[in-house]
């Protein structure tokens, strides 16, 4: 019995690394970004014969959409909605810090001129609490709220 | 045969123009297909490297058949296996009349009809056909170049050990993050197992072609996997790049076979390669395995990349930070990630405000870090994350100067794959003195040279050993690693990794009854490893020891294990091993074993290593030495 234990324990070390996996989230806001949490690693070594990758990646060469509410009073396009959405996160940590190749995309696809981009940053990083609203805030909300800024500095 | 076809075709030709003469107004009047079926024969279009290259042709033991499984992807019944039919039935079908535009042949094969076109004249001979979306997607993606892109290994997860490649379509009015991605893997339906290893091998899986923006890309590899990006641009043009387009949207739902080893991502991305540009051979000459690094190395021996790129993981973001930081702030960082205080509160007794920000810079990255592994719930996570934010907004001004992150060796400049090793060990136990020789298709020993791998990894698949004792003229089988895993990955300032390794295989061992026979063996461990400055790794493992053979007294020892060891590289082209191991068998055989290695390599070149390696070994009251000299080549 007590060999038994002792064999248990040691088979346990391996076990330490058991953790669950989950599905991918979906939605529009801050923390809706993230894919499944790192799998145990003797699922990962099964995995590693199909070069394991996050499941239902599609042919998405004609999607735009995401299905996030655009915003309502900035010109844009799907993509804008469709990149803010997927880029939350990082762009709300480039933003906070004042630069970043989040915050360039986003100006970039806003058509920020190039030369209006440092401001376009500081304006955006002074004005933190008022584009980050809340807590709940979606891409098209969020879109609104950078735009409004960036039109108040006359920006873009 | 041939000169009637020249005349038939002659004949066809003069009938096109007498036809295209008389065709008037808007009555549009598509000619026979026949004709350009001959000149196309006439050109051996079906033989011709572009052709092969679209089809994803390869020579199979009678003609050829191409890799793809997906029936739709051919016109023809037998196109997988005839060239020449599917040219027919190809050009036959842009000569439809019938279909509505997005289903019309000429939409569904843009590549080949672009191809034949330029080769034919297609277009004005065969009906107008609008591929809208297609042209809407080359409208929106308006690419100009293709880069190769490598997301390298991240030491903790074994599915990544090899690497993974994807393809990258770039355009030169927008940012890399708004590029396109271009990924092949198997569709796999979340099986897990065992059988989901064994599918993955054998084929069992489909593998598909997808296209998404490489934001998500660097946000799946660098952000949540923690593995580098290596960009390697090449050498292709626009032209090359809307053909890329072109062929993808053929593949577009296409499966082929997904296989491990040979069929894999890495394979498949180079017949993309072909097939925009078919003067390039990237898919020829390999063995039965292709290995991700390895095309890398395939695609600059062709002279096609133009620069590299690496793109640092979050990880490397994060130690680059923290190495800028004091303990304290450290910590304060690890509170404000922890919901232990308030972020307002933490950065209190901060002494300045460079100080303050990377503290809050590190905070949110680590909160972004405990999210992804589910550690925190989404309302705390979205809390925590702006009020640090928006305090960091607050702090304003010039970002504060953190260490900079070192780029580490290119893994193409990396050893080669393949080792092959020759030596000769003096035994003083039952084994003997012998001449020892093995080989191994991939990938990296832990004593091999450093450079372009992750330190602290091993990982070896398939390798055997054979020893031979010429005067005794025997030869042995010695030892085969069907997997031999290892993953040192260093406690940091911000991580207490767990570190780990899986051995399972055969291997002809001594017993203390001085028989020597196979023993089937699974060794698995857990433990942690820890940086002694710039020196080397010092690590301990807990282990699970399973071995089978008639010698245990009843055919197999299961028992616990202790592992200490050190791996130290002082000098460069120097790397020293030590290692001590226990393991008390306990069920189907009682019995103590242990094992003392002393290993020192020394690399004269990257890929040459010359090692010596001093072994004790007690088994019960049994005492062996051994000594081993021996020779690694990769190749």
């Amino acid at each position: 019995m007590k060999k038994l234990i002792v064999s248990i324990v040691s088979f346990a070390a391996v076990l330490l690394f058991a953790s669950g996996a989950s599905a991918h989230n979906q939605g529009c806001g801050l923390g809706d970004q993230v894919f499944p949490g790192a799998d145990t690693v003797l699922t990962q070594l099964f995995a590693i014969t199909t070069n394991g990758t996050f499941a239902n990646q599609t042919f998405g060469i004609t999607s735009g959409t995401s299905g996030c509410v655009p915003p309502r009073s900035f010109v844009f396009n799907d993509d804008l909605t469709k990149y803010v959405a997927s880029n939350m996160d990082n762009i709300a940590k480039d933003m906070a810090q004042g630069n970043g190749e989040s915050l360039e995309t986003l100006a970039e696809m806003m058509d920020v001129p190039s030369n209006n981009r440092l401001m376009f940053n500081s304006a955006l990083q002074t004005n933190f609490s008022s584009v980050f609203s809340h807590e709940g805030i979606e891409a098209g909300e969020l879109i609104e709220n950078i735009a409004s800024v960036a039109q108040n500095h006359h920006i873009i | 045969m041939r000169r009637s076809s020249v005349f038939a075709s002659l004949f066809f030709f003069l009938g096109l123009l007498a036809n295209h003469s008389f065709a008037n107004g808007e009555k549009t009047f598509s000619p026979d297909a026949d004709i350009f079926l001959a000149q196309a024969f006439e050109k051996s279009l079906h033989r011709s490297r572009p052709w092969r290259a679209l089809l994803h042709y390869k020579p199979a033991l009678i003609g050829s058949e191409s890799l793809i499984d997906d029936p739709l992807f051919f016109m023809a019944q037998d196109g997988k296996s005839n060239p020449k039919a599917e040219l027919d039935a190809t050009i036959r079908g842009f000569f439809d009349t019938a279909p509505d535009d997005e289903n019309h042949p000429q939409c569904r094969f843009p590549a080949r009809f672009h191809w034949l076109d330029q080769e034919l004249g297609l277009v004005g001979a065969t009906p107008k056909v609008q591929c809208q979306k297609l042209e809407k997607a080359l409208k929106d993606i308006d690419p100009s170049a293709v880069s190769m892109i490598f997301a390298s290994a991240h030491i903790n997860s074994p599915a990544s050990m090899f690497g993974h490649p994807l393809l990258r379509i770039d355009s030169d009015k927008k940012s890399a993050l708004l590029a396109q991605a271009v990924n092949y893997s198997a569709q796999t339906e979340e099986k897990r197992g065992v059988l989901f290893a064994f599918y993955g091998i054998f084929g069992y899986y489909n593998g598909l072609y997808s296209i998404l923006p490489y934001y998500e890309k660097v946000a799946e590899y660098n952000y949540f996997d923690m593995r580098s990006l290596w960009e390697y641009q090449l050498d292709i043009n626009a032209q090359e790049a809307r053909m890329m387009i072109r062929h993808l949207w053929e593949l577009s739902d296409k499966f082929s076979y997904y296989y491990f080893f040979d069929e894999n991502c890495a394979y498949i991305v180079l017949f993309l390669l072909e097939a925009i540009r078919p003067s390039l051979d990237l898919t020829s000459g390999w063995n039965n395995y292709v290995i991700p690094v390895d095309t890398f190395r395939r695609v600059l021996e062709a002279g096609i990349v133009t620069g590299v790129t690496y793109r640092p993981s979050k990880m490397a973001k994060m130690m680059s930070i923290a190495n800028s930081m004091s303990d304290k702030a450290i910590r304060k960082s690890g509170e404000i990630a922890g919901g232990e205080s308030h972020p307002e509160d933490a950065i209190q007794g901060l002494e300045n405000d460079d100080s303050r920000k990377r503290t809050l810079d590190l905070a949110a990255e680590l909160l972004q870090q405990r999210y992804a592994e589910k550690k925190m719930e989404k309302k705390d996570y979205q809390n925590l994350f702006l009020s640090t934010l928006k305090l960091r907004g607050a702090l304003g001004g010039d970002p504060p100067p953190i260490s900079p992150i070192i780029t580490p060796v290119r893994p193409d400049q990396g050893h080669l794959s393949g080792g092959f090793t020759l030596g000769y060990e003096s035994n003083d136990g039952p084994k003997g003195n012998r001449t020892t020789f093995s080989m191994r298709p991939a990938l990296h020993d832990i004593m091999d040279p450093q450079e372009g791998y992750v330190e602290g990894s091993q990982i070896e698949f398939f390798s055997l050993s054979f020893s031979v004792q010429p005067q005794a003229s025997k030869l042995w089988f010695e030892r085969a690693d069907l997997v031999n895993i290892v993953s040192l990955s260093p406690i940091n300032r911000l991580f207490s990794p767990i570190s780990w390794k899986a051995n399972f295989g055969l291997n002809r061992r001594a017993f203390a009854n001085n028989d020597v026979s196979e023993a089937h063996f699974l060794n698995v461990g857990g433990g942690y490893t820890a940086k002694v400055g710039d020196m080397g790794l010092v690590y301990a493992f807990l282990e699970a020891d399973i071995q089978a053979n008639h010698n245990f007294d009843m055919g197999y020892a299961i028992g616990p294990g202790l592992s200490l060891g050190m791996i130290l590289d002082p000098l460069p082209g120097w790397k020293t091993g030590i290692k001590a191991r226990a393991t008390r068998f306990l069920l189907g055989h009682e019995d103590t074993e242990f094992e003392l290695i002393l290993s020192e390599r020394y690399s004269p070149h990257r890929n040459m290593g010359i090692h010596l390696d001093l072994k004790g070994t007690r088994i019960g009251e049994k005492d062996i030495k051994s000594v081993l000299l021996k020779l690694v080549l990769f190749m």
